[in-house]
C-alpha cells in the first residue's frame, strides 16, 4: 500500500446506492449528478490520487508539476507495460499478437485521462450523430450507425458542462459547429504566436482559424485561478487547477457532498452477476494492499474507458454480450500530423499546447469534394526532454551512428521545439466490427489476469480522407512560411488518446450493447457512461460529448425518461 | 528585483483563490532529503566506474569549449540516483509538486516576485502497481517476486542496475587506460562496444539528466536549460499573467506568448541541422519550401 490517502470523501459510508467504476470523464459526472440528487455513491478508481484536499472544502492542491521526468519520461500516471501490458494485432489472421506493451493506454489516476489531457472541448456537429442515415452501407466493412441521442437532445447537457467545467471559447467562431443557446462562460485566452503564424497562411487559403474551445480558465472561475499558459498542458496534470478537469470540478463536488466515497488504488476485476446474468450483485476488487474485497450496491456504472470496460465484462464471464458486440467497433481518431519547421523561432512550447484550430477539413457526409476528415489542431512544441527524444528517434530512424555534437546542436538550435508547428487532424474513424477488444489468450498482468488484446486496422474511409487532406495541410504550412514540411507516417498502433466504442449504444439489442440511456440490454442495473457508448467517433475531440453524455446517463438514472431535469 | 520567499500557506492561499481557511494540515509526502538521496547514490559505482559513466555520457552530449557536456551537467548523479531510487523512502522516482520555487507566484496584477517553496525536493509515494513496475525496471524481472509474469511470451527484463554496473565494470576492466583519459576516438569505440541495450539507455537517460528538473540530480542550477536557450519549468508564473483588476492578460516582455521574441535568435539553424531536416523531409516524402 502506498503512502497516499486511498479513501476520500465520506469514509464512514458503508452502504451504497450506486457503484461507479472509474473516476474520470465518464465517472465523475455520474458521481456528481447522483449525489446532488441524494444517492450514496462509491467510486472505485484503479489509479492513485495526486491531489491533496480533493475532498476538503478548504481547497484542493495539485501535486502535478512542470516536470518532464515525472510525467513524460517516467509516466507517473501512465499504466506501466512491465506490469499492465496490452497486446496488439492488426487483424485476426496475424496470429495471437504482433506486439506486447503499451497499446492506447489512458492515464490511470484519480480523475482519469481528463487530468493529463489539455481538455480541448469542441462539441460534435449535428450531423455527426446521423452517419448511419447519411452514409449507410456506402463503405464496405464499415458499420456506421445513428446515435440514439441527437444533437438537440444533448445540447442542454453540452451547455451545462460548459458552465460546470468552465470552458473558454467564442460562440459562432466555428462555422461548422451546431447551434449554441448560450455563450461560453469565458472568452478565449491568449493566442499562441504559432497560431498567429498559421492564421496568416490560412487567411491566404480561405481557411477559418478560430479559438479552440477548452476547459481551461481564461479568468479566475469558481475558485480556480486563470491559466498562465505554462506550456505543460497536454500530457501533464495542471499544477494550479486552472484546467477544469472533471476531477477538480465534478468529482470534487461529489466528494464534498458527504454522499460519496472514493476508493483509490482499487481495481475492479470482476462483476458478480446473478445466475441468469440479468442483474449485478457486486464487484470484486483488488485493493491497495493487494487483497481481494467485494463491494455491493443497487446499481453499477462502467466508466473505466472503452478498452477496460470491455475487458471487465469479458473477465466477468462475457457479461452483457448477447449481441456479440461487446468490445467491437473500437474506434480511435486517425491523426494526420503535418509538421512544419520554420526558420525563425516561434517559441511554440509556451502556451496551452493548442490555442487555435480550424474545422474546414471536417468535411461533409457524402460530398466527394469534402470527405469526412476532422478538426485540425494548431499544436506547439514540447519540452526539452521530449524534444531530445524526438531528435534521438530521428537520428536513429535515419540510420546514422549517434552523433553527439549534432544532437547537441539540434537541441541548441531547436527545430523541434522553438521552430515547430504540428497541424493535427483528428479524423473520423470508421467503426468496424472487426476492430475489437478481447482477452489475450496468454499474456497476463501483475495480478494474473488476462490483458486486453486490441485487434485494429484502419479503414480506407479514413485513409482516403488522410490522402485528401494531407496535401492541403502541407499547402497551409507553405503558405504560413514554413521552411520544411512533412506528414508523419502512420503508426500501425494508434497513439491517439481518443478511444471510443466497444459498448455501442442503440435501440436494437441485436446490434448494440447498451440502450439509448446507457443501460445494458438485458442487465437491469448495469450502465456505461464513457466513450464506450459512442456508435461513431466524429471528427471532433470526444471529451465534451463524453462528459455531456455521462451527465445524461446519470440524469436518466435519477429521472427515467426526463434526464434533463437534473440540469435545473 | 530579487525574488522574495513566501510561506507554503501563502502559496496555498493563492492556489485555492476564494477558498476560506487554510490547508496547512494536509499531509506532505516525502521524508528523505536531497542529501539522503545523494548519499545513497554514492555507493553504487566504484570511482573508476563513476568516471567512466561520466565520460561515456559525454558521447551523448559532448563537452566543448564554452559549452558543458553531460558529465558537467550532472548525468552521473542523475543515473546514480535513478539506479538507487529504492534506497531511500519514498523511492526517488517522482518528484512532488506543484512548484519548484524557481518562478514566482502571480500577484494578480500582471506580475509577481514572491517565490514559493520548492516542492520538487520531496518525492511522491508509490502505489502497489507502480512500485512493482519500477522494481522490475531497476532490478530486473527475475529479481522481483512475481516479476516474470509473461515468461515465454516476452523476454525477461534486464534491470538497469545490472545493465549499467556490469557494462561499466567490463568496460573499465577492458580499457587500456582509465576511460576518462581516452582520446575522443577511443572513447567512441568504447561506447560502440557497449551492449546495445546499454547504449540505448545512455541515449535515453542522459537527456533526461541534462534537461530534466535539477532535483533529479542533473541539470545543476538549470545549466542544461541555459545551454539550449530553454526557460525550463515556468509555473506558477507562466507566460500569461492575469491582471485581475483590469480583467486582461499581460505578457512577460522577455518571454512573450503571443508575439515574436524580442531578442535576436541565439542559435540559428546551421548547415548540419539543415542537412538533418533535409534527410527527414526526404525520408517522409515531405518538402523543402522555397
Amino acid at each position: 500500500m502506498s503512502g497516499n490517502k486511498t479513501v476520500l470523501g465520506n469514509a464512514s459510508l458503508s452502504a451504497f446506492d450506486v457503484i461507479v467504476i472509474g473516476s474520470g470523464a465518464g465517472g465523475a459526472p455520474v458521481a456528481d449528478v447522483l449525489t446532488r440528487f441524494g444517492k450514496k455513491v462509491l467510486v472505485l478508481e484503479a489509479g492513485a490520487n495526486h491531489f491533496d484536499g480533493l475532498d476538503d472544502p478548504r481547497g484542493v492542491v495539485s501535486r502535478f508539476s512542470n516536470d518532464e521526468v515525472k510525467q513524460y519520461s517516467r509516466g507517473l500516471i501512465s499504466p506501466d507495460s512491465y506490469v499492465e501490458p496490452r497486446t496488439f494485432r492488426p487483424n485476426e489472421g496475424a496470429g495471437d499478437r504482433t506486439f506486447v506493451g503499451d497499446v492506447n493506454s489512458l492515464a490511470k489516476t484519480v480523475g482519469g485521462a481528463g487530468v493529463h489531457a489539455d481538455l480541448k472541448m469542441p462539441r460534435f456537429a449535428p450531423k455527426d450523430f446521423q452517419l448511419g442515415t447519411l452514409l449507410g452501407d456506402t463503405f464496405a466493412g464499415a458499420s456506421f450507425a445513428d446515435w440514439p441521442v441527437g444533437y438537440d437532445m444533448l445540447e442542454p447537457f453540452y451547455a451545462y458542462v460548459e458552465q460546470t467545467l468552465g470552458i473558454q471559447g467564442q460562440r459562432g467562431s466555428d462555422p461548422y459547429a451546431g447551434p449554441m443557446k448560450a455563450d461560453y462562460p469565458m472568452a478565449p485566452g491568449n493566442k499562441m504566436y504559432v497560431a498567429s503564424r498559421i492564421e496568416d497562411g490560412a487567411n491566404k487559403l480561405g481557411i477559418n482559424v478560430f479559438p479552440y474551445p477548452s476547459a481551461v480558465n481564461s479568468r479566475p472561475y469558481q475558485g480556480r485561478p486563470a491559466c498562465v499558459d505554462c506550456g505543460f498542458c497536454s500530457g501533464y496534470g495542471c499544477p494550479s487547477n486552472a484546467k477544469g478537469s472533471p476531477a477538480v470540478t465534478m468529482l470534487r463536488r461529489a466528494l464534498l457532498s458527504q454522499l460519496c466515497q472514493l476508493q483509490c488504488e482499487t481495481r475492479v476485476v470482476k462483476l458478480l452477476a446473478n445466475g441468469a446474468g440479468t442483474r449485478i450483485d457486486g464487484v470484486e476488487c483488488i485493493g491497495p494492499d493487494g487483497k481481494r474485497v467485494t463491494f455491493r450496491a443497487d446499481q453499477y456504472v462502467l466508466a473505466a474507458s472503452p478498452i477496460e470496460d470491455a475487458r471487465l465484462l469479458l473477465l466477468s464471464g462475457n457479461l452483457g454480450n448477447a449481441s456479440g458486440m461487446v468490445g467491437r467497433c473500437l474506434t480511435f481518431h486517425l491523426q494526420t500530423v503535418a509538421v512544419g519547421i520554420f526558420e525563425d523561432r516561434l517559441h511554440s512550447h509556451r502556451g496551452k499546447a493548442v490555442s487555435h484550430g480550424f474545422s474546414d477539413f471536417r468535411g461533409v457526409p457524402m460530398d466527394p469534394t469534402k470527405p469526412l476528415g476532422g478538426i485540425v489542431e494548431i499544436s506547439g512544441g514540447p519540452g526539452a526532454v521530449e524534444e531530445a527524444t524526438f531528435y534521438a528517434r530521428i537520428l536513429s530512424t535515419l540510420g546514422q551512428q549517434f552523433d553527439g555534437v549534432r544532437f547537441k546542436r539540434l537541441m541548441q538550435q531547436s527545430p523541434g521545439r522553438e521552430r515547430i508547428v504540428a497541424l493535427v487532424m483528428q479524423a473520423e474513424d470508421a467503426p468496424q466490427v472487426t476492430n475489437h477488444v478481447d482477452l489475450d489468450p496468454a499474456v497476463k498482468d501483475l495480478d494474473g489476469l488476462p490483458v486486453p488484446r486490441i485487434t485494429y486496422s484502419s479503414h480506407k474511409f479514413e485513409l482516403g480522407a488522410r490522402d485528401f487532406y494531407a496535401p492541403k495541410l502541407m499547402s497551409l504550412l507553405q503558405a504560413s512560411g514554413a521552411r520544411y514540411g512533412f506528414v508523419a507516417p502512420i503508426d500501425e498502433i494508434s497513439a491517439s488518446a481518443h478511444v471510443m466504442g466497444t459498448l455501442r449504444s442503440g435501440s436494437d439489442p441485436k446490434t448494440s450493447v447498451t440502450n439509448p440511456e446507457g443501460r445494458f440490454h438485458g442487465i437491469e442495473n448495469l450502465y456505461a457512461s464513457d466513450g464506450s457508448l459512442f456508435p461513431t467517433s466524429s471528427g471532433y475531440n470526444p471529451t465534451h460529448t463524453l462528459v455531456s453524455l455521462a451527465t445524461r446517463v446519470a440524469g436518466d438514472m435519477v429521472f427515467p425518461g426526463s434526464p434533463e431535469r437534473v440540469l435545473a | 528585483m530579487k525574488p522574495s520567499k513566501v510561506s507554503r500557506r501563502a502559496v496555498l492561499k493563492v492556489l485555492v483563490a476564494t477558498a476560506p481557511g487554510t490547508v496547512a494540515s494536509m499531509a506532505l509526502p516525502g521524508c528523505s532529503s536531497d542529501e539522503d538521496r545523494a548519499q545513497a547514490a554514492r555507493d553504487f559505482f566504484t570511482d573508476p566506474e563513476r568516471r567512466a559513466l561520466g565520460a561515456l555520457a559525454n558521447i551523448v552530449v559532448p563537452s566543448e569549449a564554452g559549452a558543458a557536456g553531460a558529465a558537467e551537467l550532472g548525468a552521473t548523479a542523475y543515473i546514480e540516483r535513478l539506479l538507487t531510487a529504492f534506497d531511500v523512502d519514498p523511492p526517488a522516482l517522482f518528484a512532488d509538486g506543484p512548484f519548484s520555487g524557481r518562478q514566482p507566484l502571480p500577484d494578480g496584477k500582471g506580475g509577481g516576485d514572491a517565490l514559493p517553496p520548492n516542492d520538487f525536493l520531496r518525492f511522491r509515494p508509490l502505489d502497489r502497481v507502480t512500485e512493482k513496475a519500477w522494481r522490475i525496471r531497476l532490478y530486473g524481472s527475475k529479481a522481483v517476486e512475481g516479476g516474470t509474469l509473461n515468461e515465454g511470451v516476452v523476454a525477461p527484463v534486464v534491470g538497469l542496475r545490472n545493465l549499467f554496473k556490469d557494462g561499466l565494470r567490463a568496460a573499465v576492466a577492458e580499457a587500456k587506460a582509465p576511460i576518462e583519459t581516452l582520446s575522443p576516438e577511443a572513447l567512441r569505440d568504447v561506447f560502440a562496444g557497449l551492449d546495445s541495450e546499454l547504449q540505448k539507455a545512455f541515449v535515453e537517460l542522459v537527456p533526461q539528466a541534462v534537461w530534466g528538473a535539477p532535483e533529479y540530480g542533473g541539470n545543476p542550477g538549470g545549466a542544461g536549460w541555459k545551454l539550449v536557450h530553454y526557460e525550463g519549468d515556468s509555473q506558477p508564473l507562466g507566460y500569461s499573467l492575469f491582471d485581475e483588476g483590469a480583467g486582461v492578460y499581460r505578457e512577460r516582455p522577455e518571454f512573450p506568448m503571443s508575439t515574436k521574441d524580442p531578442a535576436p535568435d541565439p542559435a540559428p539553424l546551421d548547415d548540419g541541422t539543415r542537412a538533418v531536416m533535409a534527410q527527414v523531409v526526404a525520408f517522409t516524402n515531405g518538402k523543402v519550401f522555397p
